[in-house]
């Protein structure tokens, strides 16, 4: 935890309500996303038996599978879902604009979809769905509507880029909350979105905490409270009994009505609750860095819909070690510009910084353009700039910094600190001869160790070397998908 | 008698047939893992496998994950075959120290054609591999890759297509690959898992081209800090020291009486110095990392022990000599205790101190060592705080004494069930659970040596 958090943490519990730990909102929130939400038959960890989705409050859909462990009434329910999805994830594929990477030329979608869940156990659902309908055979006996499979790819797909650091395509609304909210709830406390709601936002007169504890009592899914599932159990019941083995639209539809009745409060109570965290959050000003993110965002949606249109869209259940190392290379790359992004773009989550002794703040007392200093063999240019700053500064010198005014910028470095009483006058030297900005004499200033500058691209051997493949493997045996989309 | 000389004459076996292991497996695949505890001369070993391999004819290219370990295995390579051109490859900004660029027989490849031509290359994990990615390096002999079991797989990857023949050097103790992203637990157990180690791979993968040679001996750890380390390995893991007890001896001049704190710090020094160990338990408190308070009680203790004009004498220098500044690390575990550890030492004129995280100073060796205890005013003993790797490097820098600072509430938090963690089918490995048994062996060889504030 850092300073701040702790700071604003027992500002919470002191004021009775969440207090905000940025200025901003760090991911952007798109028009008119789908919101998602899910029941679960008690602890059935594979299938939906209630779904909710719309691309607005007003626009709400649902569908019911009557006992999701019949695999006919499960994907019935799911095809609901399925034939609005898919059309609606697919459409931004066709607009296309033409991006230069190096020597290729990329088609990148101008937007993508974005889709917005509770919290982090729907996520897990949903990718645990796209498992099971993703490889789902399209022919043969029994055999599955496309759309079902097409769902389960796009599914498969949005789970896997969840897991990027910052990414926009899937919006967990605990997880964005809990980076923007302090409040006096345990990390597992936070995973209950309303809870989460009620200590932010609590009722007219009442402390967020006692609110917590009320709604906390209110599941907003996947996984359904044990009472609501004893009231749910006779209706079951019961619908099988009547359908005697039926699966058949025709015989099921109107037996649904008591479930569905079941089910409704439950999906409006989750629906209403997203939609409510979703405004709240949107209302906030979009944090710069979100622009650079979202295309990267567009890049993957565009990629997955390549791989869809060029195979179907079927990819591996599991990485080969190539992929592994690629893909966990780039989510640390992510990860790392992410939380640099995060600071520079909001002077709140600068603070934590500044406190840790990891950023310096002050106003720039004088810059000495012509500094001069041996380097290896020769005096090269080497500018330097002193700033006054209110705190002493806990840095050695030596450090290496950047200058938040140019964070892809070169390297400083801390040359000299004179600490005070009050406060401290620090001297930074840019290792770089070549001109480059500088911070003007009189104005504000700040250096940290954030930088934005784009992580280093892991090269790769282009065969997988003996140690990393197993007995049944041969040499040069290479998978399609790493020449194809990439992984999953 | 200074040295055992049987566990000695072991440990030179085992080298023996570890070494000649690796060089009859020339030309086809394989790995030799030599695996060994903190201090147990593995750089030599490195130095020496090197060193034979040329003598063989064999062309070989040496790694290690970090560009300070690389550096020293310039030197020690350089310093042991010095009618041989040691060859290494930096990273664009990256270049020698000075000194050991200065040997005769080190050079700098800065060109990717002088690295191809070499015929004994070192750099690091992924330096190496980014130039064999890029074509301009091409398959060798033999691999010998130091700290092995701190590579991860994903580096081992990048680099293991250079040669069939691999000589894998490493501590199982210290501390294992990390992420910084949660997500890379899903990989566990599986074996594309990128975070497993360079060793645990290719045994997964190829169990019957790897055969593993267990180092019996530390050379660093004498009597007194080697059973702590017990604490850090695998109980099939037998290890002596190669000193005799006694050998290493660290003197105080006698604490002149002084008035409250500097008793404890008195009391402290001298059980550090009679017994190796002491553990300076301030009093509990929950703080966040850099806490004023454990950090002033370390400079304090440096400041006292130089006070005391300390001198030491072991099996190198039997005459007494004085201890040097820069002898003695102060280590930490995160990096805002760093800087400030090291401002505080600069203030009282200890710039030669040294002061570094665990990570970076794996593989060096000091003669005191003054550790800021990793659960010191937790409030929880986390996964990372926890991790029984970062506390066996902590704790196995030393040859003469080390000293702990932590809190007294410290222990609580390993002393009640370990929490649940998750399970992953195919890796028995549960970092928590064994950080929590490992803290608590350790706390209890430190009940001897405790001082409490």
């Amino acid at each position: 935890m850092s300073h701040l958090d702790a700071l604003m943490t027992a500002e919470a519990v002191e004021s009775g309500r969440g207090q905000r730990t940025s200025l901003l909102c760090h991911r952007r929130l798109a028009r008119e996303p789908l919101v998602l939400v899910l029941w679960q038959l008690g602890a059935e960890p594979f299938s939906a038996a209630a779904i909710g989705w719309g691309t607005s409050e007003a626009d709400f859909h649902s569908a019911v599978a009557g006992d999701p462990r019949n695999r006919t009434l499960s994907f019935a329910a799911l095809l609901q879902l399925a034939q609005d999805f898919d059309v609606w994830f697919e459409a931004p594929s066709s607009r296309r604009e033409t991006i230069k990477r190096g020597k290729r030329d990329v088609e990148v979608a101008t937007t993508a979809p974005q889709v917005v869940v509770a919290n982090g156990a729907t996520l897990a659902l949903l990718g645990r769905l796209g498992r099971r309908l993703a490889y789902l055979p399209t022919d043969g006996d029994d055999p599955a509507d496309p759309a079902l499979v097409r769902l389960g790819r796009h599914l498969q797909f949005l789970h896997n880029h969840a897991h990027v650091p910052g990414q926009q395509l899937v919006v967990v609304m605990t997880e964005l909350m809990t980076g923007n909210w302090a409040t006096g709830q345990s990390n597992v406390e936070r995973q209950s979105l309303n809870a989460l709601d009620a200590y932010i936002d609590p009722p007219e007169g009442m402390r967020g905490f006692d609110a917590a504890v009320i709604a906390e009592e209110l599941s907003v899914g996947p996984l359904p409270r044990g009472e609501d599932d004893e009231k749910l159990e006779p209706l079951v019941q019961k619908f099988n009994d009547v359908r005697g083995g039926e699966t058949s639209p025709a015989i099921v539809g109107p037996l649904l009505g008591l479930i569905a009745v079941h089910y409704a409060p439950l999906l409006q109570r989750a629906w209403q609750v997203v939609w409510r965290c979703f405004r709240r959050e949107a209302a906030f000003e979009e944090a710069p860095s979100c622009e650079r993110r979202w295309f990267e965002d567009c890049r993957a949606y565009s990629s997955h819909m390549d791989w869809v249109e060029l195979t179907g869209g079927r990819r591996r259940t599991r990485k080969t070690a190539r992929q592994a190392v690629r893909f966990l290379h780039d989510l640390e790359s992510a990860q790392e510009r992410l939380v640099s992004e995060e600071a520079l773009d909001d002077p709140l989550r600068m603070i934590p910084y500044l406190l840790d002794g990891k950023a310096i703040r002050g106003t720039v007392l004088h810059v000495d353009r012509d500094h001069m200093e041996l380097a290896t063999k020769r005096n090269v240019r080497r500018p330097l700039v002193a700033i006054a700053c209110d705190e002493p500064c806990r840095m050695p010198v030596g450090k290496t910094l950047y200058w938040t005014g140019d964070p892809s910028g070169p390297e400083w470095r801390i040359h000299a600190v004179q600490n005070a009483s009050d406060g401290s006058t620090v001297t930074v030297k840019l290792m770089t001869s070549s001109p480059h900005p500088i911070p003007p004499p009189g104005e504000a200033a700040s250096f940290s160790i954030l930088n934005t500058k784009a992580p280093y691209w892991r090269l790769m051997p282009q065969e997988d070397p003996w140690t990393h493949r197993t007995e049944e493997e041969q040499p040069g045996s290479e998978h399609l998908e790493d020449r194809g989309g990439g992984t999953p | 008698m200074i040295y055992d000389e049987a566990a000695v004459a072991g440990a030179e076996e085992v080298a023996a047939a570890a070494l000649n292991d690796f060089l009859s497996r020339r030309g086809s695949y394989g790995a030799v893992v030599l695996s060994a505890v903190a201090g147990a001369g593995k750089s030599y070993f490195v130095s020496a496998a090197a060193h034979a391999a040329r003598r063989e004819g064999m062309r070989i290219v040496v790694c290690a994950p970090t560009n300070e370990q690389a550096f020293s295995l310039v030197r020690s390579i350089a310093l042991m075959n010095e009618r041989e051109t040691v060859t290494f490859y930096p990273a664009s900004k990256v270049s020698l120290p000075a000194d050991i660029a200065g040997i005769p027989n080190v050079r700098e490849a800065r060109e990717a054609v002088g690295a191809a031509h070499a015929n004994l290359l070192i750099g690091t994990f992924d330096k190496l591999g980014d130039a064999f990615a890029r074509g301009n390096l091409y398959p060798v002999d033999g691999l010998l890759a130091d700290e092995s079991y701190q590579a991860d797989s994903g580096r081992y990857f990048g680099v293991a297509g250079l040669a069939s023949t691999h000589l894998l050097v490493g501590d199982s103790g210290q501390i294992d690959p990390f992420s910084t992203v949660a997500m890379a637990d899903d990989w566990r157990g599986l074996e594309e898992n990128p975070l497993q180690t360079a060793v645990g791979v290719v045994a997964r993968n190829h169990p019957e081209l790897t055969s593993i040679h267990r180092f019996p001996i530390t050379r660093r750890l004498d009597d007194r800090a080697a059973a702590m380390a017990t604490a850090f390995y695998p109980a099939d893991h037998h290890f002596v020291p190669a000193l005799l007890p006694g050998v290493r001896e660290m003197r105080l001049d006698s604490s002149l009486s002084r008035s409250g704190v500097a008793t404890h710090l008195d009391e402290a020094l001298d059980l550090a110095a009679a017994g190796g160990w002491a553990h300076v338990e301030l009093p509990d408190a929950a703080v966040l990392s850099a806490d004023p308070e454990t950090l002033e009680t370390m400079v304090a203790l440096a400041a006292r022990l130089f006070e005391r004009r300390p001198t030491l004498r072991c099996e190198r220098l039997r005459e007494w000599h004085p201890l040097e500044r820069h002898r003695v690390a102060c280590v930490v575990a995160h990096n805002d205790q760093k800087d400030l550890l090291r401002l505080r030492l600069d203030e009282i004129g200890f710039a030669d101190v040294v002061v570094n995280t665990a990570n970076k100073l794996q593989g060096l060796e000091y003669e005191v060592v003054i550790c800021w205890h990793p659960l010191a005013g937790l409030t929880e003993a986390d996964e990372f705080h926890a991790d029984p790797g970062r506390l066996c490097v902590m704790l196995t820098r030393h040859r003469h004494a080390c000293i702990v600072v932590g809190r007294a509430g410290d222990r609580v938090l390993v002393e009640s069930i370990p929490p649940s963690t998750p399970a992953y089918l195919g890796d028995d490995h549960d970092p928590l659970a064994e950080g929590w048994r490992t803290h608590q062996q350790v706390f209890a060889t430190l009940a001897a040596h405790r001082v409490t504030v």
